[in-house]
């Protein structure tokens, strides 16, 4: 919960594929954003866009994105948006931006921490009729998985089309993905963690479909002190422990920038260009559910990232656990 | 009678295969009414005789088939670029071949500038020529501690600023926004990688504007003009949507002053563009009949991936050297087809961005598809950059009569990061596969896509002609094409792409009298390198001599 004297606004982010539901969120945020003055960032691509009259009603303020991707375009696109947000007077009472239906959330959320604003919810739209086969989908199989890998939070939508089972799919399915994931179905209660910009009132409830997160996170640092050899890290990428997150960039020996990325049992390195000027050598970020033991977990991918040191080179992780 | 000009050349190479070379061409109201030798000629009428081009050889003007007007509007920025480069009013511009020249350029740029809070824009910087060396704040600080300095980077993914401009930002060691990077010191070093870091900057304008901007346009012509373009083609505009901006853009096109013809795409989806599809094909259907003899309205142009180098290109397997990244969709498989649908269906020509081979993949896909509800005769849809298209997709462009527009600037430009980094030595040797299309008998053309890299026609031919980098190394010796293949990409190749090459792109009897005027035979070079030493010395447009400028 943020508190009462935190002056920064949440910026939340509504990615998930065409047709997912994106809009008909959007409404819902609108409906319930009160007195709020949201404003809202949206992706103004196809003929059918946000409901103009809810627009109208509120004190709430839109800026319409030109179609097409918002997260990696140089300017123009979000860039422009977020001119106009910071320009609002008074102040939006927060942000929200809806994502392309293609577009990945990753590289938007940093948005969020921009002075004055604080991470809200990436909350992703998942089309329970639909995800399973775009999953599987020739053309769009990656994109779909990497927007349900950047999400902090699922809406499950057109639950009231599929059958019983179908929802269980897909919950299941999104554990496969990430461990412990939070979801619900309930359109007004996703409306409300957008709003607020925090999924911290959810509650629980076990097997239904409406779920939060059991604990707390935990989280631990694991900073690298020297290069590691990025073909070694990759080849033994399978031993590194199953773990909620684990995410960061590594500076590899041939100054590469290498980005690791853990989600429960799905595990993935990336080479995201050269290192650069930057100082230091990278670190991780680990994040485990309340009832793990974080230190442990920390330790054993220091003792990854130690044998992933050039031949011959040593580098001792330095872990920190707050 | 209607006064005829007779324009004599020491050679006038007319593209046309039935009369490839003449002496001179007669011109009358702004056409072509003849080539052949004088005295062929004079069977024509009376006619005034200009010798202004006697040492000269004539082409017809050069068509660039992939460009944006914004182009014209860097040069608002200084440019600290690694190559040389000439600005529209004809400047030369030395390439920045170290760091100290980087802010030697910027001194002299502060120094300019009399407003001393205004800021100090540049533009250009690519890293990968300094290694080991990395432009920070302390640098641009030494240029000025009070004004703001920004520089952009090549790839306008990054860029550094100075220590002014960080304050203005409010960015210091506390700053948590990602791409904003540190020193070892815990101190911005002041340079911002994507978006968000860089969207920080909120004191300065962006370097890139999308809204009508009619200086730029000017800037665009004036360009074209230095380098013998008589024809361009902006790809991708969001504003003919709006009334009073075809109005403007109409004027400045038909102002017999503009140098050059100009083809404005509608951007229709991806990066920009949107709205409902079936409004705007009906729109561009009736723009299209508005078009006049210098302004064509009514094609299209879609965006499908990034790029190769920013690994958002879509690729097939084998996919990127290095890495797990497959590329990023700007618009959705589903919403690109119903995109098409609308746009083929009213009758118009779509040229699509496809960088990696899984975007061509879709685009043919859906072409096919499209065809075979809808056929439709010579509608010339067009992949354009195509730099992955295989084989097997140029000959099923060929079955589908479809056109490529392949971006052989990056062979120059990138071609060794693509051979090292990107795709390695056997892709790379594939990429802009501009023989393999006409062993297939596709139509092509060759492009630019300036601002992404200079406007210059011929240097483009030689590009696809030589295949080597600025390091000598040769990027597939077997996609190479003649020097007279490449010139035909750049006119009647770069013509039929836009359904010009029946009035433009040759010198023949009926079509517009666009000449580029050149100080010697692109066609006797020795070698293709030598295509990018020869003098422009302008361009003829409709019969009117439009010098280079400087």
């Amino acid at each position: 919960m943020m508190s009462l004297r935190d002056e920064s606004r949440p910026f939340s982010v509504v990615g998930g594929y065409l047709g997912s539901g994106k809009t008909t969120l959007l409404n819902q945020v609108l409906t319930a954003a009160h007195g709020r003055r949201l404003a809202l960032v949206i992706n103004d691509f196809g003929a059918v866009g946000v409901d103009a009259d809810l627009l109208d009603r509120g004190d709430g303020r839109t800026l319409e994105l030109p179609g097409g991707c918002v997260c990696c375009q140089p300017s123009g696109g979000i860039a422009a948006a977020m001119r106009d947000v910071k320009q609002m007077t008074p102040a939006a009472d927060g942000v929200v931006v809806e994502v392309s239906g293609v577009g990945d959330p990753t590289g938007v959320m940093p948005w969020g921490d921009h002075p004055g604003l604080r991470r809200g919810v990436c909350l992703v739209c998942v089309d329970t009729q639909a995800v399973v086969a775009q999953l599987a989908d020739r053309w769009v199989a990656e994109t779909v998985r990497g927007q349900l890998l950047a999400a902090d939070a699922y809406l499950l939508t057109k639950t009231d089309l599929v059958g019983r089972h179908r929802v269980e799919e897909v919950i299941g399915l999104l554990r496969s993905l990430v461990e412990d994931p939070l979801f619900t179905s309930d359109r007004v209660e996703a409306a409300g963690w957008i709003i607020t910009g925090t999924t911290g009132t959810a509650s629980r409830s076990a097997g239904g479909t409406s779920g939060a997160h059991a604990q707390q996170h935990r989280t631990a640092t694991i900073a690298a002190t020297g290069p590691i050899d990025g073909e070694r890290l990759a080849s033994t990428l399978d031993e590194l422990p199953g773990v909620a997150r684990l995410k960061g960039t590594l500076r590899t020996s041939d100054e590469r920038r290498a980005l690791v990325q853990v989600a429960g049992e799905h595990r993935a390195l990336t080479d995201l260009g050269p290192w650069g000027a930057a100082a230091g050598h990278g670190r991780l970020v680990l994040i485990v559910d309340g009832s793990q033991d974080v230190a442990g977990a920390a330790a054993r991918i220091a003792a990854w990232l130690a044998a992933g040191a050039p031949e011959g080179g040593t580098s001792e992780p330095v872990v920190e656990v707050p | 009678m209607t006064e005829q000009t007779t324009y004599t050349a020491r050679l006038v190479r007319t593209l046309d295969p039935a009369r490839p070379t003449a002496e001179a061409v007669l011109v009358r109201s702004g056409r072509v009414r003849a080539v052949g030798t004088l005295e062929e000629l004079a069977s024509y009428g009376d006619s005034r005789l200009d010798t202004s081009f006697a040492d000269a050889v004539l082409m017809p003007g050069f068509v660039e088939a992939h460009a944006h007007i914004m182009s014209g509007g860097m040069w608002r920025n200084v440019y600290v670029g690694y190559y040389d480069r000439t600005s529209p009013d004809g400047r030369l511009w030395p390439g920045c071949t170290t760091l100290d020249a980087v802010l030697d350029r910027l001194r002299d740029a502060d120094q300019k500038l009399d407003d001393p809070d205004q800021a100090l824009m540049a533009w250009g910087l690519d890293p990968i020529n300094f290694p080991g060396e990395r432009l920070d704040r302390r640098h641009l600080d030494s240029v000025s501690s009070t004004r703001p300095v920004c520089v952009a980077h090549q790839s306008l993914h990054v860029m550094t600023v100075n220590t002014v401009l960080l304050r203005h930002g409010g960015v210091d060691g506390s700053c948590r926004v990602e791409g904003v990077v540190m020193a070892a010191d815990g101190e911005p070093t002041g340079e911002l990688q994507e978006p968000p870091a860089m969207g920080l900057m909120t004191s300065i304008p962006p370097l890139l504007r999308f809204d009508f901007d009619g200086e730029a346009l000017w800037s665009f012509g004036a360009d074209a003009r230095n380098q013998g373009v008589t024809t361009l083609a902006d790809l991708g505009c969001t504003f003919l949507t709006d009334d009073d901006d075809v109005a403007s853009l109409r004027a400045i096109v038909d102002d017999p002053q503009f140098p050059a013809r100009l083809s404005v795409f509608h951007m229709g989806g991806g990066l920009a563009g949107g709205g409902d599809p079936g409004a705007a094909a009906a729109r561009l259907r009736h723009l299209r009949t508005t078009s006049s003899d210098k302004l064509q309205l009514g094609h299209v142009k879609l965006v499908l991936d990034g790029s190769i180098q920013g690994f958002t290109a879509r690729l097939m397997e084998p996919g990127y050297l290095r890495g797990d990244a497959v590329g990023q969709w700007l618009i959705a498989p589903e919403q690109f087809r119903d995109l098409f649908s609308h746009f083929h269906r009213a009758g118009l020509t779509v040229h699509v961005h496809c960088n990696g081979d899984e975007s061509t993949e879709l685009f043919l896909e859906t072409v096919e598809a499209e065809l075979t509800e809808h056929p439709r005769p010579d509608h010339r849809h067009t992949v354009t950059h195509s730099q992955l298209t295989t084989p097997a997709q140029y000959r099923r462009m060929r079955a589908l009569g479809m056109c490529a527009n392949i971006f052989a600037n990056h062979l120059w430009y990138w071609g060794d990061v693509h051979h090292d980094l990107t795709l390695g030595p056997d892709r790379a040797a594939r990429m802009n596969a501009a023989a393999t299309a006409l062993r297939h008998q596709v139509p092509i053309s060759l492009h630019s896509d300036s601002p992404v890299t200079p406007l210059d026609a011929l240097a483009t031919a030689s590009y696809g002609a030589s295949r080597t980098t600025p390091g000598g190394r040769v990027i597939g010796e077997h996609e190479r094409i003649s020097v007279a293949d490449a010139l035909h990409c750049m006119t009647l190749g770069a013509a039929f792409q836009l359904k010009l090459d029946h009035v433009v792109g040759s010198l023949e009897a009926g079509k517009h009298a666009d000449f580029a005027v050149l100080d010697d035979d692109p066609f006797e070079v020795d070698a293709p390198e030598q295509l990018r030493e020869l003098t422009v010395h302008g361009s003829v447009v409709g019969g009117c001599w439009f010098p280079a400028g400087g």
